[in-house]
């Protein structure tokens, strides 16, 4: 009876402890929070900050310029949080919060997050109506910068805040024609289109089936798609850990990093040509604005030849080389090299400018050759007919390689073009290969 | 006196309590309170669950944001949510060792056997309530999740596959649509989760728990052994009697207080975790299932239909069948009952470690059983496999035990000592050890990526 007492009277005790430190723990933890949601989170901190610089100004007596804020704006300033709602594009945009003065030109020479937004893009770009993400990606919701830059794989955001030159990729979300203020983009398209990346990769739906898709490379989910672990970390760190540009960027410069049999071939591209590439290439999103995107200048009709070079370099150089020039290995292929194709000419018999002009002509005119009846002005117009029929024929239908060694792997064939590309844009590259000659 | 008294009856909680409690059953070391942790983290759940419930939006359009906007702009938000996902897992937790604390004290005997059921169906409630809670953020991690989760309830497809009769008797997608609404996951199933997270299953919680509490009063309050029963009716007990207030009230409140201190701790140091929105297209790599059910998923890794059927449905028999094999009076309201039990429970738990060991080690190291039935007896898999073995292992230990000692409880305390422990084993085992794939990785930092 006792021992029961003496263990009762313990354990009462215990209970008693228990109860105080656990209502320390409670009050305490909760006060924590409460401290550091309401006191000293990171807005309220850089707002603060804000309102101080301001005082600071008013006290010199300096006359504090604004454009587009009135005095009475600033009177009214409070402390809270702020947001860009956009409801049609699915976003609320905090950035705000923190980079309070970006439209403020006084705070154009403060550090980020006091700084006003460079530039004049606000002038023509109004924050209210496009929001901050639609051009920086991050994530808008969040309050505090890590969570909105999302750099960490610990974020788990799809989307990584975008610095230069990356960003440029998502002018093209709206804007359609080619802007001065992107010229890594600018270049990286101009790479992309006269490397023949198509011959391979599909864009919008045209180009080869040997390689992946472009489509929504440039959403490409960290889940799947991230760069080798022993990627060299001097280049890592110019994508501020973002998975997605790091990924797109190993597969354009160092091609048989994954997967190591692969059948691209490695162009030993610069850092810079890999770089622009890839931000050409972030470009191709899925996530578009839902607004008609912007189409300023009018497109006028090249000459054939010049619509025949763009067509060749867009599908035709990774294999046939720079202007038809060759030199490309396909392996186990019995010539041991992609054809050459700029002597076309010379097997169509066309040695001379004159007649070489008259065909390109007629094919400007016709389309076909075969559509242009004889031409007794050319000599020799059936040989140049003979040869012409078998070099549409492979661009439209394609031709199987053939194999040198019988058990080896499969040479590269040339594909089927007859169905990415219009019977006027086939014509317009045999005009193009005649001319070269 | 007279007239305190005739105030008390009139208290509610003098309804669920008698106004007086002996003084055993206030001891900590007996209970450790488990029992109220288990209410306490229900009424802490309720409580936050409403507050977000003002808030979610049950909407696959809507959701994820919605749970943004808690994390990162509602007062408090943040806060509220990771209380209410840390008193999820701990409530699973306490629920697990309220059984076995039950279970070991023999506290399932003498009248109280229909309660041990009324536990149980707790228990599955609790497990429901998580899991259909788990979907709810709409992350990835939900997503896929619940889609594990989901694949295991639909694994009696495969019995009826092989079987040949899909196309007549086909519980497997049956169980599947009636949860999900449609073939996968999607706006239907977020609903249905929602429904069931928040109404139904908090509702059927509830009533149990009356019913759990109720059949508690009806046997007189706690089990308690027979040198204070047999005291009692001896009419020499009183001086052992305390008045339930305060005594019973202050020890109860503490507990609470301390499961709202754990949680609390816990909700400010770690944030629940929320991943990128779903994504159908993009599984999760690997796609674990909500941790409580890691120790089915490791079995579901070797045979779908036995590992996440036959092997759980049989364990939720056999517990519930405990009170009425195990018929013998002795040890009731007592750690362990006596030496032997101890000693029972430990070499129980070293022959589990061992199995485990074991049957984990054959199927890493050596492909095991993948290997040996090759491609043409693969349907052998679901009857040979590390899962069937365990429990056949186990079975067989408590055959061992119940002859050794001529005691059925000692059989049972044997064999739920196994399972137990097994299960244990397993969770830690798929938490800790399975990587993309479902392959065996020593730590999850050396997960290759692709």
């Amino acid at each position: 009876m006792g021992q029961t007492g003496l263990v009762i009277f313990k354990g009462a005790e215990f209970m008693k402890l228990i109860l105080c430190v656990s209502s320390i723990a409670i009050i305490l933890f909760s006060g924590l929070y409460l401290y550091q949601e309401n006191v000293t989170a990171e807005w309220r901190v850089h707002q603060l900050d804000y309102l101080k610089q301001i005082d600071e100004i008013d006290k010199t007596g300096k006359k504090h310029v604004q454009n587009n804020l009135q005095a009475s704006d600033l009177l009214s300033f409070t402390i809270e949080l702020q947001q860009i709602w956009l409801p049609e594009m699915n976003r609320a945009d905090r950035c705000i919060s923190c980079h309070v003065a970006m439209e403020d030109p006084y705070f154009e020479k403060f550090d980020n997050p006091l700084k006003a937004h460079p530039k004049n893009y606000l002038k023509t770009h109004d924050s209210e109506k496009f929001g901050c993400t639609i051009c920086h990606d991050g994530q808008g919701r969040a309050i505090n910068f890590k969570d909105a830059a999302a750099d960490d794989p610990d974020v788990f955001w799809n989307k990584p805040l975008l610095r230069k030159p990356f960003i440029e990729a998502n002018c093209y979300r709206c804007h359609v024609d080619l802007l001065d203020q992107t010229p890594d983009y600018n270049q990286g398209k101009q790479k992309f289109e006269t490397s023949g990346c198509l011959g391979c990769h599909k864009r919008d739906g045209k180009g080869g089936i040997q390689g992946p898709e472009f489509k929504g490379i440039g959403d490409a989910s960290a889940h799947i798609k991230y760069p080798e672990k022993l990627f060299d970390p001097k280049i890592m760190s110019q994508f501020f850990g973002n998975q997605n540009l790091a990924y797109i960027y190993e597969s354009v410069r160092f091609p048989n990093a994954q997967p190591k049999e692969t059948m691209m071939f490695d162009f030993k591209l610069s850092n810079e040509d890999a770089r622009t590439l890839t931000v050409y290439l972030k470009s191709l999103s899925m996530h578009q604005t839902g607004t008609q995107r912007l189409l300023q200048k009018p497109s006028y009709p090249l000459p054939m030849t010049e619509e025949g070079e763009k067509t060749f370099q867009l599908y035709c150089t990774a294999c046939h080389g720079k202007n038809g020039k060759g030199g490309v290995r396909n392996s186990n292929y019995i010539n041991d090299y992609i054809p050459k194709l700029n002597t076309l000419s010379d097997q169509m018999f066309l040695h001379k400018k004159k007649n070489q002009d008259a065909v390109i002509l007629l094919l400007a005119e016709y389309g076909d050759l075969l559509q242009a009846g004889s031409q007794p002005a050319i000599p020799g117009f059936f040989k140049v007919i003979a040869k012409y029929m078998p070099v549409k024929n492979t661009i439209v239908n394609g031709r199987v390689a053939e194999k040198k060694d019988e058990k080896g792997p499969a040479p590269l064939n040339m594909p089927v073009w007859g169905k990415t590309i219009t019977e006027e844009e086939v014509s317009s590259v045999i005009a193009y290969l005649i001319s070269i000659y | 006196m007279k007239k305190s008294q005739h105030r008390n009856n009139n208290n509610i909680f003098l309804h669920i309590h008698s106004d007086k409690t002996h003084k055993f059953s206030l001891r900590w070391n007996y209970t450790f309170g488990l029992g109220i942790m288990c209410m306490g983290l229900f009424f802490i759940l309720s409580l936050s669950g409403l507050l977000l419930m003002i808030y979610y939006k049950p909407d696959t359009a809507k959701a994820y944001f919605s749970i943004k906007d808690l994390m990162y702009v509602i007062p408090s938000g943040r806060f509220v949510r990771n209380i209410h996902r840390w008193a999820a897992h701990l409530m699973v937790i306490t629920c697990f060792l309220h059984m076995a604390r039950v279970f070991y004290t023999s506290a399932y005997k003498r009248g109280r056997e229909f309660n041990w059921n009324i536990g149980m169906v707790l228990f599955l409630l609790t497990l429901g309530l998580s899991f259909t809670g788990y979907l709810l953020p709409w992350d990835q991690l939900a997503y896929w999740a619940c889609t594990i989760g989901v694949n295991i309830a639909a694994s009696p497809t495969q019995l009826t596959d092989a079987l040949g009769i899909s196309a007549v008797v086909d519980i497997g997608t049956q169980m599947k649509h009636l949860l999900l609404g449609s073939d996968q996951i999607g706006n239907d199933a977020l609903v249905r989760f929602y429904v069931l997270h928040c109404m139904l299953l908090p509702f059927l919680l509830m009533v149990f728990i009356g019913v759990h509490i109720w059949r508690i009063r009806k046997s007189r309050g706690l089990a308690r052994p027979d040198w204070i029963e047999s005291k009692w009716a001896d009419g020499l007990s009183e001086n052992d009697l305390v008045h339930t207030i305060p005594h019973t009230f202050v020890r109860e409140f503490s507990i609470f207080m301390f499961i709202l201190a754990i949680t609390v701790s816990l909700a400010y140091f770690f944030d629940a975790p929320l991943k990128e929105p779903a994504n159908p297209l993009v599984p999760e790599n690997p796609a674990k299932a909500p941790w409580y059910f890691l120790g089915i998923q490791e079995l579901v890794s070797y045979s779908g239909f036995t590992g996440g059927i036959v092997i759980p449905l049989m364990t939720l028999f056999g517990l519930s069948m405990i009170p009425y094999i195990d018929r013998g009076k002795k040890d009731f309201a007592r750690w362990f009952g006596n030496g032997a039990g101890v000693r029972v429970t430990v070499t129980s738990v070293c022959y589990t470690v061992i199995c485990c060991i074991l049957l984990l080690g054959l199927s890493i190291g050596y492909n095991w059983p993948g290997i040996w039935f090759g491609n043409n007896r693969q349907s052998l898999i679901h009857f040979i496999n590390p899962g069937t073995l365990l429990a056949l292992m186990f079975t067989a230990w408590s055959l061992f035990v119940f002859h050794r000692h001529h005691s059925i409880r000692m059989g049972v305390t044997a064999l739920f000592t196994c399972f137990f422990v097994g299960l244990v084993i397993l969770t830690y085992f798929a938490w800790g050890h399975r990587g993309p794939n479902w392959d065996f990785y020593w730590w999850p930092s050396l997960w290759q990526h692709h």
